[in-house]
């Protein structure tokens, strides 16, 4: 164990026994930019993802007496986050059946941040071949680093589906953006 | 001390993962107020959460005292319907306290001052 997860356990065992909300707060100032990093790429939308990321750390607070210190602690916040994520997709499209179901056409997303042609980067290219859940098992691995295991609590898969969906996710990309494969170790 | 079984798959990386790697980090995203505004909501509910009970007690207190009032000062009116036998029975139970009213009222504040200082305290 490192030095940032012993900080972080002793934060959360603080925030957790003394309802502290600064040890809470000091656990938001380490992980934020992680956190909305993550929902950032996940969602392309800069305000809704920290939107997202506000509610994140809100149902993170609530269920900090869950994380038992197996594991990361961003990890274990990335799932909330990703969980947050899903879950906030789930109601949006839920409240679009309802439009359409009375008639009205789905709103357009106004908050929607859609990017010029000259925004868009390679990643976002290279996102948008990938589909939703291997875009965030891509981002996880890539952009969060985390490991195969904390993917698979992350996202609530088996770890030999997480390896599949990085390889399919990679094969993906390689196959439109020719990318060279060799092997470094 | 813990050991720390590490899969050598997971460390493996080709070229298409450093590439990968480089594409998707980023730079590290600024806090500006972010973290205030989290603990600002934070302290929001902890004081909402805190106050609820005593409230509830307050507004319960206040609906159930009329009624409570009424009931005990109707008791002795009862016993004199009562039959004699049934009312002598129950008269030797010393029930009829005159100051009850006052004495729930007490109690009810005791209880909301005892909440209050320990939210204070907290």
């Amino acid at each position: 164990m490192n030095a940032g997860s012993t900080i972080d356990n002793e934060l959360v065992a603080k925030a957790v026994a003394q309802q502290d909300a600064d040890a809470f707060g000091e656990l938001v100032r380490r992980h934020q930019s992680q956190v909305r990093n993550f929902l950032r790429k996940l969602t392309r939308d800069v305000s809704l993802a920290d939107d997202l990321a506000q509610d994140c750390f809100m149902h993170a607070w609530a269920k900090l007496h869950t994380y038992m210190g197996r594991g990361s602690f961003i990890g274990w916040l990335l799932k909330v986050a990703y969980t947050t994520f899903l879950q906030a997709k789930r109601k949006s499209n839920r409240y679009g059946e309802i439009l359409q179901q009375i008639g009205h056409q789905a709103e357009p997303a106004e908050r929607q941040h859609m990017p010029t042609s000259d925004e868009i980067t390679d990643l976002d290219k290279f996102l948008a071949v990938l589909t939703e859940e291997e875009r965030a098992v891509m981002i996880l691995s890539y952009a969060c680093g985390l490991s195969h295991r904390e993917i698979s609590d992350a996202a609530d898969l088996p770890v030999g589906t997480v390896k599949s969906i990085i390889f399919r996710g990679k094969e993906k990309i390689r196959d439109r953006f020719e990318i060279s494969n060799h092997q470094h170790g | 001390m813990k050991s720390v079984i590490i899969n050598m798959a997971d460390r493996m990386k080709d070229a298409q993962d450093l590439k990968l790697e480089s594409m998707f980090t980023s730079k590290a995203i600024a806090d500006n107020g972010f973290s205030a505004r989290i603990q600002q909501r934070l302290r929001r509910q902890l004081w909402l959460r805190r106050l609820t009970l005593p409230i509830a007690v307050l507004i319960g207190g206040a609906i159930a005292m009329k009624p409570l009032v009424g009931f005990i000062t109707a008791l002795p009116k009862l016993f004199s319907v009562l039959p004699a036998s049934v009312s002598s029975n129950l008269q030797q139970v010393p029930i009829s306290i005159p100051q009850l009213p006052t004495i729930m009222l007490g109690g009810m504040l005791v209880i909301v001052v005892v909440m209050l200082t320990r939210m204070l305290e907290e």
